[in-house]
């Protein structure tokens, strides 16, 4: 995929447990960890939102694009 | 996951899961008794022959002396043929072999059928319906269905050449139906182009289901 997601380094940069944002967030923990090692298909607007506000961030900080190759 | 809530529908998966259950027994039940003819060599007595076309001259279904003729010689073989609009059998103390090399491909496909439909019903039970595995089970089952239909229109084909050969004593006369009485279209290949635009529409439904599970 041409987008990568990268909320583990945005977890590192907040000392902030995956467990801990998954509460907040109000995802499951198996559903944050389908987003972080990139086997999601897509992400509700509403979900982006509560994890910009939980990490305190643009959208742009979690999402990265890179063209395929 | 959605879960099955109501009573009905559980109640409706497990009669299904029984009906299925009991007739997947029919086949192997047949199979026995094939076998159990074979071995006693027990002998069918009647000699029947159902027109395969009700066709326009009475004359067909007149006995002249030509055909009693060729009626007696087939009781001298010891055979009896039966001809109808869906099956044709040869038994004989020989021919039952060949009437079980008949029967054997179509029971196989019943239960190919029936034990597929078994498996999709105990998938529903589980609330696990969109499978790829599933898809996979709806073409066996259309391709079950398209083997016997073409399965009944070749014997079909062969019961009314033999008819035509030892009765009418003109093997290649064209019966060829026309209209759709007795045709393909009675067949079960309509179902089976049927379960298989639904296996093409179940697939669309698993992808659905995958980009839905992945979306957080």
């Amino acid at each position: 995929m041409a987008i990568i997601v990268n909320l583990d380094v945005m977890l590192a940069k907040r000392k902030m447990q995956s467990k801990e944002l998954a509460e907040i967030v109000g995802i499951t923990l198996a559903n944050l960890s389908i987003l972080k090692t990139g086997k999601a298909k897509a992400i509700r607007f509403s979900t982006l939102e509560a994890i910009c506000d939980a990490l305190d961030c643009q959208p742009g900080d979690i999402l990265e694009y890179t063209p395929d190759e | 996951m959605n879960k099955i809530k109501t009573s009905r529908q559980r109640v409706v998966l497990v009669v299904v899961k029984w009906v299925l259950l009991i007739t997947m027994a029919l086949p192997i039940f047949a199979l026995f008794f094939h076998t159990y003819g074979i071995l006693f060599k027990y002998k069918y007595q009647q000699l029947s022959f159902t027109l395969p076309y009700k066709n326009n001259t009475d004359e067909v279904f007149t006995l002249n002396k030509e055909r009693v003729t060729a009626i007696d010689k087939l009781n001298d073989y010891k055979m009896n043929l039966s001809v109808n609009d869906f099956s044709f059998n040869v038994y004989d103390e020989v021919g039952r072999l060949e009437a079980l090399l008949l029967d054997i491909p179509i029971m196989i496909c019943y239960i190919i059928l029936l034990y597929m439909m078994f498996l999709l019903v105990r998938s529903a039970e589980k609330n696990v319906f969109f499978t790829y595995k599933n898809v996979k089970r709806l073409n066996y089952i259309g391709a079950a269905f398209l083997f016997l239909s073409i399965h009944d229109y070749v014997s079909d084909r062969i019961g009314i050449y033999f008819y035509n050969k030892l009765v009418l004593g003109k093997p290649w006369l064209t019966t060829f139906p026309v209209g759709f009485s007795g045709s393909i279209f009675e067949s079960f290949f309509f179902t089976a182009l049927m379960v298989f635009i639904l296996a093409q529409a179940f697939k669309q439904g698993v992808n659905l289901k995958e980009e839905q599970d992945l979306t957080i």
